[in-house]
């Protein structure tokens, strides 16, 4: 599993305001850290980038590659944006991302044969977020089909399924972890990831991480190969290596569809428990869904 | 032939208790979806309820009141005229008189005085201002001890007090969220820690035909339908559809009090058939076409 640390993020106070006056020294501090979390890559998010898309994108990628080697996925909607980092990154970056709306076809997909870097591509495309696996199957053929046509080898391609809410769109978590099952047969040799923390968007913060992290485990063994993540979440972090055994063995069970008798369980355990049972839809979602 | 081709569904909705013990009466107890009677019969039909107000009825259109003349004046005759004339099963009355100025112990006095005035289950409503509802709804769950009435809303911000208070008076509560299926059980989880299931009653909140009546709709099919189908039990309450409030504010219904009339009907209607086990009413015309409706 190869993750991708999504902590220097416009939508973080401290990382807009750093950005916006150009203070290097938050920014930098936050990578080490993820680094040093062990993670893989680092997600560089600058939003849209409206204003002064090169000029920002490129100091960042200077001011963050003067601190740690990890390479780096560049997320931005911007084209301009993109290019501009793609073109000072050391190792070999991901694009974060593309899709098969038009407008990402034509502007951002080109990036990446001429900056050899990765390319994550999303199932989004002119008419939306596909509702379930089947649609993302279609889409997701279709927008790999032009990406190829640009000469795009598949495994630079990395699929995104879209993560969605589950306290907005519950049963989109079964429909994601369907897709990734299929996705090995539908493009062989493509990698796939997603933005894991969306599926707990909404959710009070104290319980976001255990949403986050059986998530994981569960589409792990889907067979998601790449997930952009919270690299502080120190137990998600393990628990993408396969620790603890017996928790991950838990979240295969209930997948499996067996019954598990509650109060044989640890409380730790039992949490996860519920959590699998809401994700798997056996369970209507509410943010009290511990406490059941 | 049929009885093979019959569904069974595993949930229940429970059977929630009112009205003082020697005439209480039940609301919900079925596990069928709605109208599927060729399923399973129900052992209580739907509430239909007449709505009156304490205080000044502000927000009430002149055709709504006129069937009730100077009754309107106290929440007792006019509740009693309502439940004699009309024959409601539930008198849902709203609490005008806070706003107006009015105290808990003076409040909770009349709330008695019209609880004993009729033979039918009260619901109490309060203004929705949390901080001025708790002191009047607790005052008026020990005023009506032993009437087992409907006391509400209870929200996810403002629940503790009212429930225990209810919890200890033997009332029940409207639980209320906001259209959405995913807080309604999360409201519902937070209040069975203080009081029984069997207590509470959801409010989804209402739209008006013409005004999101569809938002309405959908979340108490999707609550019915994870209730009954799915058989989950946090969403196994009755639900309330307070219509009449909602329809006497549109435009369609104050210009024409006959329209008003089928538009309140109309609404009480799809709300029934979306899984509304009761639903409140102004106007008694209303009550009469949804009644004949329902047979």
């Amino acid at each position: 599993m190869i993750l991708i640390g999504e902590n220097v993020q416009i939508l973080a106070k401290v990382v807009s305001e750093a950005i916006q006056s150009r203070d290097a020294r938050p920014l930098q501090e936050l990578a080490v850290k993820q680094a040093e979390a062990g993670v893989h890559y680092l997600d560089l998010n600058i939003g849209p980038a409206r204003k002064n898309p090169e000029e920002t994108m490129g100091w960042l990628v200077d001011k963050i590659q003067e601190v740690v080697d990890t390479p780096l996925c560049l997320d931005t909607t911007n084209p301009v944006a993109m290019g501009a980092g793609l073109a000072r990154c050391k190792r070999r970056a991901i694009i974060n991302s593309a899709n098969g709306t038009a407008a990402s076809r034509e502007k951002m997909m080109p990036l990446a044969r001429k900056y050899d870097a990765h390319i994550i591509i999303s199932v989004l495309n002119d008419a939306g977020i596909p509702h379930d696996a089947a649609s993302r199957a279609e889409s997701i053929l279709e927008t790999v089909e032009y990406a190829n046509g640009l000469g795009i080898p598949n495994d630079d391609i990395w699929v995104d399924p879209i993560m969605m809410p589950v306290a907005v769109a519950q049963p989109q978590a079964v429909e994601v972890l369907e897709f990734l099952k299929l996705l090995p047969d539908l493009l062989p040799e493509t990698r796939s990831t997603v933005g894991l923390s969306n599926l707990s968007n909404g959710v009070p913060v104290r319980l976001r991480p255990f949403l986050n992290r059986v998530m994981l485990v569960m589409a792990q063994r889907a067979g998601l190969t790449s997930a952009i993540v919270d690299s502080f979440d120190h137990d998600l972090i393990r628990l993408a290596g396969g620790e603890p055994r017996h928790l991950v063995d838990l979240v295969h069970r209930t997948m499996d569809g067996e019954t598990v008798d509650m109060a044989s369980l640890s409380p730790e355990a039992r949490d996860v428990y519920k959590t699998a049972r809401v994700l798997l839809g056996h369970e209507l979602f509410s943010p009290s869904w511990l406490e059941l | 032939m049929l009885e093979g081709l019959r569904e069974g569904y595993p949930g229940t909705i429970n059977a929630v208790r009112f009205g003082r013990e020697e005439k209480g009466r039940e609301l919900g107890g079925h596990n069928s979806l709605p109208f599927h009677h060729f399923e399973a019969a129900r052992p209580n039909r739907p509430w239909l309820a007449l709505e009156v107000v304490d205080g000044r009825p502000e927000d009430w259109p002149a055709p709504a009141l006129d069937r009730y003349g100077d009754a309107i004046a106290s929440p007792a005759r006019w509740a009693a005229k309502a439940a004699r004339e009309y024959g409601p099963d539930m008198i849902f009355l709203t609490l005008n008189s806070i706003e107006q100025g009015a105290g808990p112990a003076e409040i909770a006095a009349r709330v008695a005085a019209t609880v004993q005035a009729v033979d039918i289950p009260v619901a109490v409503y309060g203004s929705g201002d949390k901080d001025r509802d708790v002191p009047v709804l607790t005052a008026v769950a020990q005023a009506c001890q032993g009437t087992a009435i409907l006391l509400g809303p209870v929200t996810r911000d403002a629940h503790r007090e009212v429930a225990e208070a209810a919890r200890d008076c033997g009332h029940a509560v409207i639980a209320q969220s906001p259209m959405d299926v995913n807080l309604a059980k999360d409201l519902n989880i937070r209040l069975t820690k203080l009081l029984p299931a069997d207590r509470i009653v959801i409010d989804p909140l209402t739209s008006s035909l013409g005004y999101g009546l569809e938002y309405s709709y959908s979340t108490m099919e999707r609550i019915r339908l994870a209730a009954i189908v799915h058989d989950d039990r946090m969403l196994q309450m009755p639900i309330i559809g307070r219509v009449g409030k909602e329809v006497w504010k549109t435009k369609e219904a104050i210009q024409d009090a006959a329209r008003g009339v089928w538009w309140e009907a109309f609404t009480a209607a799809t709300l029934l058939l979306a899984g509304a086990d009761l639903v409140t009413l102004r106007h008694p015309d209303s009550l009469a076409l949804v009644e004949t409706t329902l047979h």
